[in-house]
């Protein structure tokens, strides 16, 4: 086990009973927890009121955390996932909100015509994404929020790294399929290097 | 970068470069933060019960049942006296009319 690993399972072990080590715990991971839970449900609003639910419920089962060869991030992600899987049953039945507008930092230019069709643009992605299954977005959003390797998702998520790499790939040609359109791409039309990535689909 | 219109081709690493721009990192709002920290450690930092808590909880409790018992004994207490008082307030004559007839049937 690493000295970090070491280090937090340590921590969470404390936190059962010391209040500053679950503050600490808490420090450490509010934002990955408040990221994930805020791609998946769209709102800021809900993400604050998910996130805060998680680290309730953390916090009351903290004590009965064992060290499995599992990570607490991952045990955090699981209830995270728990918690957002029951808010959108309890919401299938409600039309679903529209993004609020947090797009890419970095906008391409000033010009407010830009501005908005690159908005609009980044919510057809995201609302693509949001459509995707729940373990595609988590290794999505894992990615590319969190940037972590294939092998930390793989910890994470539970799967090996040629499991998250070849899940990667298809997740990719799924988004791909949502965002062409009804009428999809003709086979000749695709581009050499997505051939070139179909065919490492199928070896992985 | 533009993501490329709908119903032309896109590459994997066009996609890669749309998500990279799509999913940043998002900062949760400082006061949330702070005060979801504050309610979590106040929560955890209450601990269990505390013994003498628990001494304080019982005596109040017995001193409520007494109470109660108090008011209960009261109110027999009371019953009964009412009782006295009726049984005193019958009329003289029966118990003249009683005592007549004790004598008659003699010793």
């Amino acid at each position: 086990m690493s000295e970090a690993n070491s280090d937090e399972l340590a921590l969470v072990r404390r936190a059962a009973t010391d209040p500053d080590a679950f503050g600490e715990l808490y420090e450490r991971h509010v934002r990955r927890i408040y990221n994930y839970i805020y791609y998946r449900t769209g709102d800021h609003h809900d993400a604050e009121d998910l996130t805060a639910r998680v680290f309730q419920r953390a916090l009351r089962h903290v004590g009965t955390f064992q060290d499995k060869g599992v990570p607490f991030t991952a045990w955090l992600y699981r209830i995270a996932h728990n918690l957002v899987a029951n808010w959108h049953r309890d919401r299938s039945r409600r039309p679903v909100l529209p993004l609020e507008d947090h797009l890419a930092a970095s906008a391409i230019s000033s010009h407010p015509e830009t501005l908005a069709l690159a908005e609009e643009e980044g919510e057809l992605l995201l609302v693509a994404v949001r459509r995707l299954p729940a373990e595609r977005q988590q290794l999505l959003i894992l990615k590319f929020v969190e940037h972590l390797s294939n092998a930390e998702i793989g910890n994470i998520m539970g799967r090996s790294e040629g499991a998250i790499k070849s899940l990667y790939h298809r997740t990719l040609a799924s988004l791909r399929d949502e965002l062409v359109g009804p009428a999809g791409v003709p086979p000749q039309a695709v581009k050499d290097d997505e051939l070139h990535d179909r065919s490492e689909d199928e070896r992985a | 970068m533009r993501a490329p219109n709908q119903g032309q081709p896109i590459t994997s690493r066009q996609l890669e470069e749309w998500l990279e721009q799509a999913l940043v990192p998002v900062e949760p709002s400082p006061r949330f933060s702070q005060h979801l920290r504050a309610r979590l450690v106040e929560v955890q930092g209450q601990g269990p019960v505390n013994w003498w808590m628990g001494v304080v909880g019982l005596v109040a409790i017995f001193l409520v049942m007494a109470a109660w018992l108090g008011m209960a004994l009261r109110i027999a207490f009371a019953l009964l006296g009412v009782l006295g008082l009726m049984n005193r307030a019958r009329p003289a004559a029966s118990r003249a009319h009683a005592t007549q007839l004790a004598r008659q049937a003699g010793p």
